[in-house]
């Protein structure tokens, strides 16, 4: 080859400017990426990073994703419809239930203050009637941005903040049927009379279908269908594109279907479980970060610095903090929280970001808001989240951490067999005691280091016993010589709020059942040992049995009944038995639970073939082994 | 609708023709309404409002032409309004061995299709779709090119109208309005024409 041969070869090489998807993803995710860390360095929230980094690449910015593009946008408002299904799903409704009347107290002042100051706002301004309720709607609902750092505090199991996370139910439902009156009102054609029918019936439809018909379909998919991970994931994808789906066919915004969605799933993905962990990395990953460059990319700085935008945000600022303040006032004075309580409660409710901008975005979209409106909403987002971090991170020391956090009996289940075959009465089980509690079970493999060969296949096996079960768990391992340390070790380690011991037989696995006892001796978690074979919970009994008196004997009967309520609901039968071998008696279908003073007492009661038993543990009962070194002293 | 919505009393039009509209002129309107692409060049002389549609150039041919590809189109003798973005669409996308015949309107350009002195032409697709419905069988679509572009309304620069104007869009397009007024006066088959013509593979 001559010297001279790469210059014409150079020359004819082309380089184009980019364009097309991959350009767009690729600037798209480069801001995903750099944006947050950014303002991070600045002390600022990341979210902020993506509104700006949206800004810098949109159309007012350097034009890098144009006016034109329609990909982000759709994508935006698929994160849009995300971030709301997760809003609902993450919401934590076991503490709504514990507080409901200090949650709904507090729910409906902190609701009430803003939105009228809102919709007051709105009219002094001349705008429509929808667009002022909108706008009150918007700057009463909340998120809880500043929850991990409170729960980080330890202050989760505080009853202040318990209000405040559970009020954020009650705020942003009703902030969301609020939006979905006023663009039903605003899309819907006809008299304001049909309007109204027509968004009465929306609602009940689309609550019947949400909270009534999807949580069944999304249960029995989960079961037949979700042997799957990835499957699970998408059937969850599914059920709020779905419901979002419905609510729009009843000419309801997506987004009220897409939370509606979440609430319907909350129970069916508990927040510490696997699928929860899926939903939130995708959710944080691609999802919503996508939403918020969207969001970014609408805001013009040309409008933002107008006198009318920073007049209008202004005005958001006080009515939004304003009304949070007066209602956080009222819980200190009317309801008993005390001072330092009731300002985390304001720092917890004052952060806006989620519903805020899905309802700002809703109501650009449909022409109720112009472009000052939502960069005052902008403004008002950035400066809620600095005073609400500024709040919680004063106030937060200030409050007494609760001395012993009480969780729930379904809240970390750990079900613990030696074959995986043994598992799948014992993830059922589970699966009920911990639906109450939006709980997870969590299954463990006890082997001896001689069998952890094998381990890999029956690992494999009990995960597929969980799904059979319903349930979504990757079991761990535990290799051990010791079954009852190990099973200690584990519950301990998982902050398990039951264990359950699943066997077929005490008789083939009588070991078993005594490091039962050992465990129940050693530690402070319930222990029950789930025994026999049943395809299918259906007949639940309780039985009382000859029970020693004393506290521990009177735990074990209370637990008994605890957890015959959650096998079997309301229709639970109640007998006495006095001898110990009752579970021989039991007939095929029949699932029974019972307190025992002693599992050898057990050891050779199997339950016949086609029935099952709970056997409640006593706390610290004294029946063990000499020679378990775990529960030694006796 | 815009008037309406506005609740003003009186509405006066003025026609401008397209080139000069886009030029900057337009004659004391306060919005104008002609299918216009907000381009950067466009943009140093008038200010537009959000999008009111995305749509792709189509290919508007007599009855007996056909596109079957990239090499057809280029052999074609084409022709497009003057200063529109289909001059330069034509140029860089299609890229004809003939260079491009500009037209001072509409209807100077289809009489020069009629009557052979070219051989296509390029509207936006709902545009295209009612002149093919309208010509009682003479001419057809033939193509839609894989860049659809945005269609906003034009304000005089320095208008204090856009965010009003953007809103009233931004609602039309929710509450169906733009789908209606689609349908109305440009057909009903215009609306889902776009899954149905054919994509041309360009230069790009």
């Amino acid at each position: 080859m001559s010297a001279g041969t790469p210059a014409p070869v150079l020359a004819s090489i082309s380089v184009k400017s980019p364009t097309g998807p991959a350009w767009e993803f690729l600037v798209l995710f480069l801001v995903v990426i750099v944006g947050p860390p950014l303002v991070r360095r600045f002390r600022g929230p990341g979210i902020i990073g993506l509104i700006i980094g949206g800004y810098a690449i949109g159309p007012y910015g350097l034009n890098l994703i144009g006016a034109g593009n329609t990909t982000v946008p759709e994508l935006g408002q698929l994160g849009l419809l995300y971030l709301m299904f997760v809003a609902g799903v993450e919401l934590d409704l076991a503490l709504v239930r514990v507080h409901r009347r200090a949650v709904i107290s507090f729910g409906l002042i902190t609701f009430a203050f803003p939105m009228l100051f809102g919709s007051l706002i709105g009219a002094s301004l001349s705008w429509s009637l929808p667009a002022a309720l909108l706008l009150g709607a918007l700057l009463s609902s909340h998120t809880l941005l500043l929850y991990p750092t409170v729960r980080q505090a330890g202050l989760s199991t505080d009853t202040g903040v318990a209000t405040a996370v559970g009020a954020t139910v009650l705020t942003d439902t009703a902030a969301l049927v609020v939006l979905a009156a006023v663009s039903g009102s605003q899309l819907a054609g006809g008299s304001t009379g049909s309007i109204a029918l027509q968004i009465v019936i929306g609602l009940v439809a689309l609550s019947a279908f949400s909270l009534g018909l999807l949580p069944r379909l999304a249960r029995l998919a989960f079961r037949y269908l979700g042997t799957d991970r990835v499957v699970r994931y998408l059937l969850a994808i599914a059920s709020f594109l779905a419901a979002a789906t419905f609510a729009e066919s009843f000419g309801i915004e997506p987004i009220v279907g897409a939370f509606f969605a979440g609430l319907a799933l909350n129970r069916l993905v508990p927040n510490e479980g696997p699928l929860m962990e899926r939903i939130d990395f995708f959710g944080s990953a691609v999802f919503v970060p996508v939403f918020l460059v969207s969001v970014g990319m609408i805001l013009d700085p040309s409008v933002m610095f107008e006198g009318e935008t920073l007049k209008l945000a202004a005005l958001f600022i006080a009515a939004s903090v304003g009304g949070k303040v007066i209602a956080s006032v009222l819980a200190h004075v009317f309801m008993g929280y005390s001072r330092p309580q009731a300002t985390l409660m304001l720092g917890l409710t004052i952060p806006q970001a989620a519903a805020t901008l899905a309802a700002t975005v809703v109501g650009f979209n449909i022409g109720l808001f112009d472009q000052s409106v939502v960069n005052a909403v902008l403004v008002l987002i950035l400066v809620s989240i600095v005073v609400g971090t500024l709040i919680v991170e004063r106030s937060k020391g200030q409050v007494t951490v609760p001395a012993v956090p009480s969780q729930a009996i379904g809240k970390r289940i750990l079900v613990a067999v030696e074959d995986p075959a043994q598992a799948r009465m014992g993830f059922a089980s589970g699966a009920r005691i911990a639906a109450p509690d939006a709980g997870v079970v969590r299954g463990l493999l006890a082997c001896s280091p001689v069998d952890a060969q094998a381990a890999g296949a029956l690992l494999a096996e009990l995960s597929a016993a969980g799904f059979a079960a319903g349930v979504d768990t990757e079991p761990r391992l535990m290799v051990h010589s010791s079954l009852a340390e190990g099973i200690l070790n584990a519950a301990a380690g998982e902050h398990a709020s039951l264990v359950l011991i699943a066997q077929h037989s005490a008789k083939t696995a009588s070991a078993l059942g005594t490091s039962g006892e050992a465990v129940a001796a050693a530690t402070p978690v319930p222990v029950a040992i789930v025994l026999g074979t049943l395809a299918r919970i259906g007949e639940v009994g309780l039985i009382e049995t000859n029970s020693r008196s004393g506290p521990a004997a009177a735990a074990a009967a209370q637990l008994a009944a605890e957890l015959a309520v959650r096998l079997g609901g309301p229709r639970v039968s109640t007998r006495y038995e006095r001898d110990a071998d009752w579970s021989t008696r039991l007939q095929p279908g029949q699932l029974c639970v019972a307190p025992a003073t002693s599992w050898q007492l057990l050891a050779f009661s199997d339950p016949p073939p086609g029935s099952a038993a709970v056997i409640v543990l006593e706390p610290g009962a004294p029946w063990h082994r000499r020679g378990d070194a775990l529960v030694g002293g006796a | 609708m815009l008037a309406q919505r506005f609740e003003m009393h009186a509405l006066r039009i003025e026609i401008v023709k397209f080139h000069r509209l886009v030029g900057g002129n337009m004659a004391g309107a306060d919005v104008a309404l002609d299918l216009i692409t907000p381009t950067a060049e466009r943009k140093r002389k008038l200010q537009f409002s959000t999008a009111y549609l995305t749509d792709a150039p189509t290919v508007v041919v007599r009855r007996g032409t056909t596109i079957r590809d990239l090499a057809t189109a280029q052999d074609l003798r084409w022709g497009a309004i003057r200063a529109t973005t289909f001059v330069e669409d034509i140029q860089t996308l299609v890229d004809p061995d003939q260079p491009v015949r500009t037209f001072d309107d509409q209807p100077e350009m289809l009489a020069a299709l009629e009557s052979k002195q070219i051989d296509a032409v390029m509207f936006d697709l709902p545009l295209a779709v009612a002149i093919s419905d309208r010509s009682n069988g003479r001419l057809k679509v033939a193509a839609q090119l894989p860049t659809p572009e945005p269609i906003a309304a034009a304000l005089p620069k320095g208008s204090g109208n856009r965010q009003a104007v953007d809103s009233a869009i931004r609602a039309f397009i929710a509450d169906g309005t733009v789908d209606r007024l689609l349908r109305k006066w440009v057909g009903p088959a215009a609306a889902s024409a776009d899954k149905s013509i054919p994509l041309l593979h360009t230069t790009r």
